[in-house]
């Protein structure tokens, strides 16, 4: 009957359907933009073994994050810290029209271990670059060939994977090559900081230590560091943000459908009251019609919102950068997120509906 | 048919609506159990008002209504009365156009909670009782007027109701489907001693009854039995398809196959007359 009631109208059932689905396609698909971008940073940060990723604190942007080469040596003097690895990362400017991501190690450190070189070999210290295979691929540059790097030829010494697509889209080279190519001496964004095995079950311990001696940095496991990170949390707000405008206008849209279809059918309503049912079978109906819209909705809008995503995915520009995994919390809370907008779209017109006095429902023109 | 047992009894009912109009003004109103009774009047005389009163989809501004021994005053939860102790059968039908026949005689038996299968069962038999067994699947907009109505008196019964109280049930039918629908209340009247009061403008319809109770100006102004059951059966047979058939002046088979034909013209005056 509920099923019935709603494709009586195919039209206006499909169009709020359509405008239901939207909303939770966008909802879904920031989701796992939010979480593919997150997990990219924290296997990039993870990868190098590193248990810690320590940055620099209240920055705006995780590429702004500027830490002193003496961090890392006071790093290196806490007791339970095995290793220590500087990071400089710059979105830099390849060929003067694209961009990319160009990593700066230090290539004697352990973390470097995480770049498994496929073809050609590592970048020597001086005008050298090691590209990621899907940027070796999509400049279509091999070992030998020359690329432009921030208005600087280097030649490519080899291609390497890692199996993270921040990093085989991107490029590596020497940290002090960086950090003269940006003018950065002395600088690295972030430290890679290796725990001695003995003290990896006092992960948050070592972690609090850390920010306790040394001002002016934040560290974290680097399993969440993504998630901490001031890019991925600005994300998350504008999604936030997005994800409400997209669900009220859903909401409304529910309201508005459902109460044309109580106003429409008010004799029937009557009918049924007229017939001895209760004020709350009637709500029910109504409500369970506007849950089963938004149901609808919501189960087309995460096929959308991975489809959007998948489509992010295909394009040669942004293959590997995002993952779309099976992400099961952000088709849960789709699917929730749609039923709560059945829920209060449809809450003031089953109250509507319960509302009405049998006598005049069935005298309603 | 009808014996003493009182079913529904009114005492000094008023009915003022909010433009002061006074729809009802002290009617006293007796209908015992099996009755088979009609309300007429003209338009505006109060008959719906006390319609609507008897089945509890309105409260009177003054008097009491009884029905099987209880107040309606006094009854705090309607709906249970409105599934249980009346049935409506309405002008219009008010069958839900997305279900089936058989879905829309399902309905009031929601509230009575019995399992899926039995709801489904009763309704097909309350199709078979009203002589839509074929029908049972077919959308109301594929139904023929009567049989809409048909199905409206399968529905109104659905609960096994005390009393069925029908609004002009045969306003907006033709003459045929009129008498099958008159014939469908006698039936249940007659096999199921069900108590069915019919709002009726139509004297013929009336007619068809035991009782007729004339409303004129919110006030009973006749209340008297439609008299020898002879005229009344011959009523029937005039609303009856045969009866129309000589009525609009063609001669049925059926007159033929009897040698009948020398008494039509005095057949058709007394039917013209009635």
């Amino acid at each position: 009957m509920v099923l019935r009631n709603l494709w009586r109208r195919k039209v206006r059932t499909s169009l709020t359907v359509a405008g239901i689905a939207i909303g939770i396609a966008v909802v879904v698909a920031l989701l796992v933009v939010a979480e593919g971008l997150a997990g990219q940073i924290n296997d990039m940060m993870s990868g190098s073994g590193a248990e810690i990723t320590v940055m620099q604190a209240e920055v705006a942007d995780m590429q702004f994050s500027i830490l002193d080469e003496e961090v890392g040596r006071e790093l290196g003097q806490i007791p339970q810290v095995q290793w220590v690895s500087g990071l400089l990362l710059q979105i830099a400017p390849v060929e003067k029209k694209q961009f990319f991501l160009l990593i700066g190690l230090d290539l004697g450190s352990d973390a470097f271990q995480h770049f498994r070189v496929v073809e050609g070999e590592a970048p020597k210290p001086a005008g050298e670059i090691m590209l990621g295979r899907m940027a070796a691929d999509f400049f279509d540059r091999r070992p030998g060939d020359s690329l432009t790097i921030h208005g600087q030829t280097l030649r490519v010494s080899g291609i390497y994977e890692t199996g993270v697509g921040f990093e085989d889209s991107g490029g590596l080279i020497p940290l002090p090559m960086a950090q003269e190519l940006f003018k950065r001496k002395g600088l690295v964004s972030f430290y890679h900081v290796k725990v001695l095995p003995e003290y990896l079950d006092e992960l948050d311990h070592v972690t609090q230590t850390i920010k306790d001696r040394i001002p002016l940095i934040q560290a974290y496991r680097s399993s969440v560091f993504g998630e901490n990170t001031p890019d991925i949390q600005v994300f998350q707000s504008l999604a936030g943000i997005v994800s409400l405008i997209g669900l009220t206008a859903g909401a409304l849209g529910t309201m508005n459908t459902m109460l044309m279809s109580v106003f429409e059918r008010t004799r029937e309503i009557g009918t049924l009251r007229a017939l001895g049912w209760r004020k709350g079978r009637v709500l029910r109906m109504v409500l369970s019609e506007s849950l089963l819209l938004c149901l609808f909705g919501g189960l087309v809008g995460i096929g959308l919102g991975v489809g959007l995503v998948s489509l992010i995915n295909l394009s040669p520009q942004y293959a590997g950068l995002i993952t779309v995994r099976l992400n099961t919390e952000a088709f849960a809370f789709g699917l929730i997120l749609a039923l709560l907008l059945g829920l209060f779209g449809g809450l003031y017109p089953a109250w509507r509906a319960m509302q009405l006095q049998p006598l005049e429902a069935l005298r309603y023109e | 048919m009808t014996n003493k047992e009182i079913l529904a009894k009114t005492t000094d009912l008023v009915k003022v609506y909010e433009d002061k109009m006074r729809a009802l003004d002290g009617v006293n109103l007796t209908v015992h159990r099996g009755e088979f009774l009609s309300v007429m009047g003209p338009s505006g005389s109060g008959k719906s008002t006390l319609l609507n009163l008897l089945g509890a989809l309105d409260r009177p501004s003054a008097g009491d209504i009884y029905i099987a021994g209880e107040a309606l005053g006094s009854i705090k939860d309607l709906n249970r009365f409105r599934s249980r102790t009346v049935g409506f059968v309405f002008q219009l039908h008010n069958l839900l156009p997305t279900l089936t026949a058989c879905e829309n005689v399902e309905i009031p038996m929601f509230e009575i909670h019995i399992s899926n299968r039995e709801r489904r069962q009763r309704a097909l038999s309350l199709l078979v009782e009203v002589g839509l067994a074929d029908k049972a699947d077919q959308l109301p907009p594929r139904l023929s007027g009567g049989e809409r109505q048909r199905v409206a008196i399968a529905r109104a019964i659905a609960n096994e109701p005390q009393i069925l109280l029908a609004d002009e049930p045969t306003g907006n039918l033709d003459s045929t489907s009129g008498a099958e629908i008159m014939q469908a209340f006698r039936k249940l009247n007659r096999e199921k001693g069900m108590t069915v009061l019919i709002v009726t403008h139509d004297p013929s319809v009336a007619r068809s009854t035991d009782r007729i109770v004339v409303l004129q100006d919110g006030r009973i102004a006749r209340d008297e039995p439609v008299g020898d059951p002879y005229w009344r059966d011959l009523h029937e047979f005039k609303l009856s398809g045969l009866g129309q058939v000589l009525m609009e002046g063609k001669v049925p088979p059926e007159i033929h196959e009897l040698g009948l034909e020398r008494l039509l013209p005095e057949l058709r005056d007394v039917l013209a007359n009635l």
